[in-house]
């Protein structure tokens, strides 16, 4: 819902994008898919920049890296043949898992991004994967486009990095990743996840990140302790994994808040889905 | 502002404000078969085809919709003549109200255009975000797979 909107543009160039969304005078913000913005809306925003025009919806996977424009809808990405092997598989199942077909239609991986919620399985997927982001910047002193290259942001304060930038594209390596995995739970097969456990083997590491529903505490957890036991088990599991795979992740995934659910119920069921998620890794149960 | 897009197989242009969402430009060209419910993209009454593909348009704005391909109930089938899945949910009395109904049929027709013999799991996946209030997911799942059966080896 829209108050002041007056403006609707779709610019086929970057440069042309970023000059409109500095507009001096002007609340202006980036549309892309339109499922989040165009529903919260803005009170006093006058202008939206769509940026279906600028070519960056294209999705290659070649010489070792998955490269996905920042305007892909997540229904391509659950749908890329490309994407379905197992080292891709916690970012299909990300994709696959999110709102309903017509959302995951509209929904593309930038707008995904952008906003920060804790009910989303996209950020543990790309973390685990060791994830970049292509960013253009408007250089307003030097009246020009300046591109970066940044670690998809996991640590406090790194998602600064993202203020005012247009997303271009999202680069996550392959080679070197064996397999993934991901495992989540909501309320119904349409809601938001309560929590979400992603995994991953890229060399000799596993690679383990929750994203858990509340508020009180970052959302998005790497959890180093579960990473490092994981690890050592990649040469030898003893019998008894689970149990203690059990225990690190439950000291890790602290509870707190009590939306949608208690913290404690959440941290038990991150707790159970990371245990899931590390069976498939360990090939003990099915990818999906 | 002026937006050009094909509807139904027909190129139109139409008048639209920035701020305005597809389902009112759709309804206030005559297209009421797309309906209003929650505006929030949660219920899937106002779904359309747009590109092939199932959209809420009760939260895509007209102007995002220029350039694109929208079909609309009002191109599947008529009252003399119902499509195949609209048949279907009148053989299974999949409609009460029927207010969700037009939501499902897109649904359906987009899955069963992409995927001629969709398993009864892809077939709850994609009416998993159409609600309705009077009956339920049971008949209307029944119906869509029967489509589909009914339809294999049509196109
Ligand atoms: C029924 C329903 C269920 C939903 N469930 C969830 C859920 O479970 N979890 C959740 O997190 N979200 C949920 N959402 C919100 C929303 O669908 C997603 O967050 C979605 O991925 C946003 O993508 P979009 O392309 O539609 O972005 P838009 O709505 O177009 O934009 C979202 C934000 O990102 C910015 N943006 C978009 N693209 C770029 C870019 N390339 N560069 C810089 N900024 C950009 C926009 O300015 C805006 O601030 C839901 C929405 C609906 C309608
Ligand atoms: S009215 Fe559009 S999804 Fe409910
Ligand atoms: S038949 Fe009445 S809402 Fe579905």
């Amino acid at each position: 819902m829209y108050l002041s909107l007056e403006h609707y543009e779709r610019p086929s160039t970057v440069e042309e994008c970023l000059r409109l969304l500095h507009h001096p005078d002007e609340e202006a913000a980036i549309l892309a898919g339109g499922t989040e913005l165009n529903v919260r809306g803005h009170e006093a925003l006058e202008r939206v920049v769509d940026i279906q025009g600028l070519g960056i919806d294209r999705l290659r996977v070649d010489r070792g890296e998955v490269r996905i424009g920042a305007g892909t809808t997540l229904a391509r990405i659950a749908e890329h043949r490309g994407l379905a092997e197992p080292p891709m598989a916690a970012l299909r199942e990300a994709a696959l898992a999110f709102a309903n077909v017509a959302i995951q239609n509209r929904s593309t991986m930038g707008g995904r991004i952008m906003i920060d919620r804790p009910d989303q399985d996209l950020p543990p997927a790309l973390a685990v994967l060791g994830a970049r982001l292509r960013l253009a910047h408007f250089d307003r002193a030097e009246e020009r486009v300046r591109e970066v290259e940044i670690d998809y942001p996991t640590r406090d304060g790194a998602r600064a990095a993202l203020e005012g930038a247009l997303l271009l594209e999202v680069i996550i390596p392959v080679d070197g990743t064996d397999a993934s995995a991901l495992r989540r739970m909501g309320r119904s097969a349409v809601d938001a996840p309560l929590a979400t456990v992603a995994v991953a083997i890229r060399g000799d590491r596993v690679r383990v990140a929750a994203n858990m529903q509340g508020s009180t505490a970052d959302s998005l957890r790497l959890l180093e302790k579960t990473e490092a036991l994981a690890s050592a088990w990649l040469s030898r599991r003893p019998e008894g994994w689970r149990d203690e795979a059990r225990a690190s992740l439950a000291a890790e995934l602290e509870a707190y808040g009590d939306d949608w659910a208690s913290g404690e119920y959440r941290r038990d069921l991150g707790t159970t889905l990371g245990v899931r998620a590390l069976a498939v890794l360990f090939g003990e149960e099915e990818l999906s | 502002m002026k937006i050009e897009l094909r509807v139904n197989d027909r190129d139109v242009s139409w008048d639209c404000e920035p701020h305005e969402f597809l389902t009112e430009v759709l309804r206030r060209n005559g297209l009421t078969g797309t309906k209003r419910g929650c505006e929030s993209g949660d219920c899937g009454a106002c779904a359309v085809m747009l590109d092939g593909r199932e959209a809420p348009s009760c939260i895509v704005l007209a102007a995002q919709a220029a350039g694109h391909e929208i079909t609309t109930i009002e191109s599947i089938g008529s009252f003399e003549a119902p499509h195949a899945i609209q048949e279907a949910f009148v053989d299974r009395t999949a409609i009460q109200c029927g207010y969700c109904t037009p939501g499902m049929v897109i649904a359906a027709k987009a899955l069963i255009d992409r995927n001629p013999a969709p398993s009864e799991r892809e077939v709850r996946r994609h009416l998993a975000g159409h609600v309705c209030r009077c009956t339920g997911h049971v008949k209307p799942v029944a119906a869509v797979l029967e489509a589909a059966r009914g339809m294999e080896g049509e196109s």
